[in-house]
């Protein structure tokens, strides 16, 4: 297989956007373009992968070729992928698919969402149309009720509080007060956090992210390629994939997800580490529930153990092993559905070429994705690298 | 007529040549249904009560005034006859499954009566018919009627495949089909549960989840197997916990295309 490399990476804020999708498209490509440090010609992309729920139906049909055109790559072979939130994490996967097999030697991908320009209404009909539409939704249940089963389970099952989900809030609004992409740049205390309103018990308002507006676009090329166009390519070092049953009433479980521990066993095998190796985790955290879960699934924490982690603030940014969620993860930084995967991808190929700022993690050379579709249907882990294999 | 016991949430006496089922629910002290409650839902409460008395459920064909399809398939075994003389009979709130005439007066319970906040019923009503009509069409997540009709063995009467499982599957890890399999008991016992509030509820329960103060949802481990979810019954003590037991009932779930759709909730 031929070596990949995300040489570029560039987004949006997350947020409320004043412009219309393809305007944040077109914004995200130019800071990826940007960010690449050899003279890149976007009409010499081989394929383009964009990751998108194409929430609102605005341009529901050939999303990717009306954004192609829109950013200065009218003509190349575009789709848009689609798997709910891990729709950019898939087109990640199938880009990384594209160069490791020799069929292309620069690819793009994207990933965008606008959430934020629908009436309420209209917002309504959209949010949860990932989930189970004929049994789960029927059943009263968008992702905040799907979540909320699970940490009720998880609760009775290994002791965990709400208490350990609030410390996830607060650490994720707390890492995100530095980074100037983020939605909710702003620190939470623990008493406010603790206190917020009741969603869907036993989450609350603290334990959900935002909906948010918001693009992100990566560069990947060929490890040839690569050398031509920076110094500092990140390395892909290993993909994982896996889906699971849409419905949670399907799943053995509800304190695991299946799909999450395949798609983490085979990045790990592919790059020769594991969890106690990884310097960053960009996890996948619509509600707090689901870092917790995340940091057992992948190896983060002991099964049962993930209330603990929380609670001692593992996670933390240079305070434990594995920094988790330094860029404020989906609850702070935000989750413009399509665009989350890719985003986390940005925030991977800054910290592993140490040019994260304020939110630098310590001698990164490892990193992780974890990007989730539903609640748990789809799941997308990439490794990522500072050294070629 | 024998002192009525609680069947179903409704309550379920014995009247001369069979039984009675009324709605425990009032407004202002006049006999109400449930807010998620018709003829319909009685009517497959008491032919599940007269199944489970070990009567024949062969009765003559049923009357007007109630969604046959509905309750033809929830409750399965039933065998409509002409010359049947068991008859069906919708009543003021309330149903009866006699041999014979219906009974006549019917004696009200109020011990133990659910009173219903008058306001709160008038929205219902109103909330419910604003739903059946045909402008409100649902956006986005969508169950076709053709969808709708084919679950609905699987939905109101538990039809499972071979297994068991359910709900239903297209095909088994080597290809195949299922097969056909029973219909599962109504009961199961919570496995998790969380409480919605009204802001966060799907669209198609948009206009009647903020006057319910929110949707409960369970899911259940089934006595026969399989796990499900499924929503509480409307208007009943909501409060449940991992480990209780409940027995699944046929409700309203919502209305699309301007038709009524029902399915199994929990009750306690």
């Amino acid at each position: 297989m031929v070596d990949v490399a995300v040489v570029g990476a560039g987004q949006t804020a997350f947020g409320q956007h004043p412009g219309a999708m393809k305007d944040m498209w077109s914004e995200a490509v130019r800071a990826c373009v940007e960010s690449v440090d050899g003279d890149l010609s976007l009409n010499e992309v081989d394929e383009l992968f964009l990751g998108s729920t194409a929430f609102g139906g605005g341009q529901l049909g050939n999303t990717a070729a009306y954004l192609a055109e829109h950013a200065g790559m009218a003509g190349v072979p575009a789709r848009r992928v689609e798997n709910a939130c891990a729709s950019s994490g898939f087109a990640l996967r199938d880009g990384w698919a594209a160069i490791a097999s020799g069929r292309a030697d620069l690819v793009v991908v994207g990933g965008l969402e606008t959430m934020n320009d629908l009436t309420p209404e209209r917002k309504r009909y959209w949010l949860g149309v990932s989930g189970d539409t004929e049994w789960e939704r029927l059943a009263g249940l968008t992702f905040p009720g799907t979540y909320a089963l699970m940490a009720r389970r998880h609760a009775h099952e290994h002791g965990s509080t709400h208490d350990d989900l609030v410390h996830i809030s607060v650490k994720n609004h707390a890492h995100a007060v530095d980074n100037e992409h983020a939605h909710l740049r702003k620190a939470v205390p623990f008493e406010k956090a603790a206190a917020g309103a009741m969603i869907a018990d036993p989450l609350t308002l603290y334990d959900c992210c935002p909906t948010s507006d918001g693009a992100a676009c990566l560069v990947l090329a060929s490890a040839d390629l690569a050398r031509s166009l920076t110094d500092t390519p990140v390395w892909m070092r290993g993909s994982g994939a896996a889906s699971d049953h849409l419905a949670l009433h399907d799943r053995p479980s509800l304190t695991t997800l299946p799909a999450t521990r395949k798609a983490a066993a085979q990045a790990y095998a592919a790059a020769g580490i594991g969890p106690k190796d990884l310097d960053v985790a960009e996890v996948h955290d619509c509600f707090t529930i689901a870092e917790l879960l995340a940091t057992e699934d992948l190896g983060l924490a002991e099964v049962g153990e993930g209330g603990t982690f929380a609670r001692e603030g593992r996670g933390r940014r240079n305070e434990g092993r594995t920094t988790v969620n330094g860029s404020g993860g989906l609850k702070a930084k935000g989750h413009p559905l399509g665009a989350t995967g890719a985003g986390q991808v940005v925030e991977v190929f800054k910290q592993l070429r140490g040019q994260a700022s304020a939110r630098q993690v310590r001698d990164a050379g490892w990193a992780l994705t974890h990007n989730v579709g539903g609640s748990g249907a789809t799941c997308a882990v990439h490794i990522f690298g500072r050294d070629r294999a | 007529m024998t002192a009525p016991r609680t069947f179903n949430g409704g309550w379920l006496s014995e009247v001369e040549g069979g039984l009675l089922l009324q709605s425990c629910f009032r407004v202002n002290g006049a006999p109400a249904f449930a807010p998620d409650a018709d003829h319909t839902t009685l009517s497959v409460d008491v032919l599940e009560a007269w199944s489970a008395s070990g009567r024949p459920l062969e009765l003559a064909p049923l009357p007007e005034g109630l969604d046959h399809d509905v309750v033809r398939t929830s409750v399965p075994n039933l065998l409509e006859v002409e010359s049947s003389t068991v008859r069906l009979h919708l009543l003021d709130h309330a149903v009866a499954v006699v041999d014979g005439k219906a009974p006549e007066p019917i004696g009200w319970s109020t011990e133990g009566a659910i009173d219903l906040d008058p306001d709160q019923h008038e929205g219902l009503e109103h909330a419910w018919s604003l739903e059946r009509s045909l402008t409100n069409v649902s956006q986005g997540a969508y169950v076709s009627d053709r969808t709708h009709r084919l679950g609905m063995d699987a939905r109101l009467a538990l039809a499972a495949q071979a297994g068991p499982t359910w709900p239903p599957r297209g095909a088994d890890e080597e290809g195949h089909d299922l097969g056909a399999g029973t219909h599962l008991r109504p009961s199961g016992t919570v496995y998790s549960w969380t409480r919605l509030i009204a802001a966060g509820a799907p669209s198609e329960f948009a206009l009647r989840a903020p006057l319910l103060g929110g949707l409960t949802s369970m899911v259940i481990d089934l006595d026969d197997g399989p796990r499900g979810v499924f929503l509480h019954a409307d208007g009943h003590d909501a409060n449940v916990d991992i480990g209780h037991r409940v027995r699944l009932v046929v409700r309203r779930l919502y209305a699309q295309d301007g038709v009524l759709r029902y399915g199994r909730k929990a009750l306690k």
